[in-house]
């Protein structure tokens, strides 16, 4: 019973962190706000046996993802005062979404205290989670690192090749403009009348220091 | 779980490793091989060409020589007839690209590297999505090649629409891949409820299938945010939005690629998921397939008629033709999938043509986009002129190029396939494509009936770009003039969607009685 009540407050308190990023008006509030959602899930996955999730829930959104938005927000100097030009379209849009949303789930939530079935419709069939047997160890650490490393073994490593083409991709994007690839290669040729004179002339000497 | 259990069959993943092990080659050129930009472009592009030409040989003869469906890696890969087909395709048009974009590169004055490196992981990209039986697999393969193109539709940084087309694609990209993965999460959930979670295609597929007419809402909307996240890349309405710009803002080589590649391999993964299993109908996904194929059809060919740009002219047209080809999925007859197969390798085939004469066209300062910039080239590059006339008529579907047969067929299956309003949604395809005639003719009739009006600038030829095209127009012409082969071969190619689909009826049958069977079987480790 202690552990419902605890998961009831966990949810409450994640819910609380949504809306309060977003009625919050300084972006570093809102941001804060977040990372209380996304502790407050961290405890959630933890309590249902998703160790591992929690974990990762932990480090890498509450951890490096909420460093970067903080990160972004400081960046960019956000004030209070900026980003507010689509409140009308959130009320416009947004109410009637979340009223439909929210009427969804209390009758949902109704029907289940209450113990009848609801009247058969799409939304209402969304199956039976009582069917669902997981196998033993379900989301355990040992059992994703068996998967990961197991029959999975081979998304595991191609996943090496999106990280390969994320790198190559991000430094043929931001690299200093053709003249400074050839600077860390050899520029011979047609390189040096680019008219980026200032890069190209230290080509010879960065070539030889590359390819040694 | 020992490496024999996961059946790690190298042979069948060769054409992939081979791409990658190019891709990392490219790499090592830049910073090795001493020599002149312009060789080491030549040979960074040569390399890239044979290797997808030795991928799409050993695909093509090794692994197509032997029929049946071959699985491997943990019942991950597979190797079937359909991924036979759609891996050839790509391989192709990567090679054809690859030798286009050359020139692009040097009109340019830029390193090759980086670019045929990436052009290259995002064609193994798509080799794992063909070849997806998961789709864990699927998901990465789309990302492997998604990432890389992000990046190219955006190589000439210092241009303004450049930027705008990879930011751009990025965006509504990254939120399609997000769609996609909500999905396969909510069926992945869904096999959980059927008994045994799994991400495997077959076993959603048979789950599917096993709680057919009754399906949950689950497996609906999971089923329809996967199919958007893949007709997302496919470019068909209402999820087009990018297609004119990105299309217009990328190097010519890489717009060429994209709009043959990409959306190939999206079909291979549409196929592979909802086709001929009776997937759509389960799902209630023939409906809004029905109205996304008409959207399509429409949008496409009526905003391609208002462009003055030859480049957005033919993305409008390449959303038009991708409305063509849903047609064949919605059929979901076998005479309809193999028409997808055959219209994916007939476009590529067109469309690289085109797109070639216009790399061919440009030079640096001066890329040939406009349609008033093609006046009079009949007179000045006649060759080119009369290859751009073929693809055009093709593109239209004049009746002995690969175009034709290709609207032939789709339209074929659509008539004779079994569900309500194919007659009508075949009218509109056909009409449809009479209206394409006048955006398709006036770009003939301006190369051909009015005179230059501005000299012509100084002209380097690439001998790879004219290859690339040469080549594409030859597959234009032959593929037109030998259809029946090459339907045949598609027939048979498609055939194994229908072998792994008979497969999973007896387990439909058998549990239809206990309508949601509930099997706790043991997990697959």
């Amino acid at each position: 019973m202690t552990s419902s009540a605890f998961m009831y407050l966990f949810l409450a308190a994640a819910v609380a962190g949504g809306v309060g990023m977003l009625a919050l008006r300084h972006p570093i509030h809102a941001a804060v706000s977040l990372l209380g959602t996304m502790l407050c899930l961290a405890a959630a996955y933890a309590m249902l046996g998703a160790h591992l999730m929690a974990v990762f829930q932990v480090i890498i959104y509450a951890g490096a993802i909420m460093v970067l938005v903080v990160y972004i927000i400081m960046l960019l100097d956000l004030g209070s005062d900026d980003a507010r030009a689509f409140r009308s379209v959130k009320v416009f849009v947004g109410i009637p979404a979340a009223t439909v949303l929210v009427s969804v789930l209390a009758r949902l939530a109704w029907h289940r205290a209450a113990g009848t079935e609801p009247r058969p419709g799409l939304l209402s069939s969304i199956g039976d989670p009582a069917a669902a047997a997981l196998p033993e160890g379900f989301g355990t650490v040992a059992s994703i690192g068996r998967d990961l490393l197991g029959r999975y073994v081979v998304p595991f490593e191609v996943t090496s090749v999106l990280l390969l083409a994320g790198i190559v991709g991000a430094v043929y994007l931001t690299g200093r403009d053709s003249a400074g690839l050839k600077a860390q290669g050899n520029a011979v040729g047609e390189g040096k009348g680019t008219g980026d004179g200032g890069q190209a002339e230290g080509a010879p000497a960065g070539g030889e220091e590359f390819a040694a | 779980m020992t490496p024999n259990d996961l059946d790690l069959r190298w042979g069948l993943m060769v054409p992939e490793l081979l791409v990658l092990l190019a891709g990392v080659l490219v790499l090592l050129v830049d910073t090795t091989v001493k020599a002149p930009d312009q060789d080491r472009r030549g040979i960074q592009t040569g390399i890239s060409t044979l290797a997808c030409l030795a991928a799409a040989g050993y695909t093509a003869v090794v692994l197509g020589s032997t029929s049946g469906t071959r699985t491997g890696f943990g019942e991950l890969f597979v190797v079937d007839g359909l991924a036979v087909w759609f891996k050839s395709v790509v391989l192709l048009s990567a090679a054809l690209a690859s030798l286009m974009s050359e020139r692009w590169l040097r009109n340019h004055r830029l390193t090759s590297g980086g670019f045929i490196a990436l052009l290259l992981f995002s064609t193994a990209g798509m080799l794992y999505m063909v070849s997806a039986a998961d789709l864990v697999m699927l998901f990465l393969g789309l990302e492997i090649m998604s990432i890389p193109l992000y990046v190219l539709a955006a190589s000439e940084r210092r241009n303004a629409r450049a930027v705008e087309a990879g930011l751009k694609y990025l965006v509504l990209g990254s939120l399609a891949t997000g769609f996609l993965l909500f999905g396969i999460s909510l069926l992945y959930g869904f096999t959980g409820l059927m008994g045994q979670p799994s991400t495997c295609i077959a076993d959603v597929v048979a789950a599917v299938l096993r709680s057919a007419p009754d399906v949950p809402a689950l497996a609906v909307g999971g089923g329809i945010l996967l199919f958007v996240g893949m007709v997302f890349k496919v470019g068909a309405v209402p999820f087009h939005m990018w297609t004119p710009d990105v299309y217009e803002g990328s190097p010519m080589s890489i717009t060429a690629f994209m709009s043959v590649a990409v959306k190939a391999t999206a079909f291979a993964a549409i196929l592979r998921v909802f086709g001929g299993s009776g997937v759509l109908e389960a799902l209630r996904l023939h409906d809004l397939l029905f109205a996304l194929c008409a959207l399509t059809m429409v949008v496409g060919n009526v905003a391609a008629l208002a462009q003055s740009s030859v480049k957005r002219m033919l993305a409008w047209s390449s959303v038009a033709h991708a409305g063509y080809i849903l047609l064949g999925v919605l059929a979901g007859t076998q005479d309809g999938l193999a028409a997808v197969l055959f219209y994916s390798l007939g476009y590529a085939a067109m469309n690289i043509a085109a797109f070639g004469v216009l790399v061919h066209l440009s030079e640096k300062g001066h890329e040939v986009e406009r349609l008033d910039q093609l006046r009079g080239i009949a007179t000045r590059v006649p060759l080119q002129a009369a290859i751009l006339a073929v693809s055009m008529l093709s593109l239209m579907g004049m009746p002995p190029l690969v175009g034709f047969w290709g609207k032939l067929y789709i339209f074929r299956a659509v008539v004779f396939a079994d569900f309500p309003g194919h007659i009508a949604i075949a009218v509109l395809g056909v009409l449809m494509s009479a209206v394409s005639a006048y955006y398709y003719l006036r770009v003939v009739v301006v190369s051909y009936m009015s005179d230059a009006t501005a000299p012509a600038p100084a002209h380097r030829p690439s001998f790879g770009n004219g290859l690339a095209t040469a080549t594409a127009a030859a597959l234009t012409v032959l593929i037109g003039l030998a259809p029946g082969a090459f339907l045949a071969l598609a027939r048979d190619s498609a055939e194994s969607l229908r072998a792994s689909s008979a497969a999973v009826a007896p387990a439909v049958d058998a549990s239809t009685a206990t309508a949601v069977a509930v099997s706790p079987q043991p997990p697959r480790r």
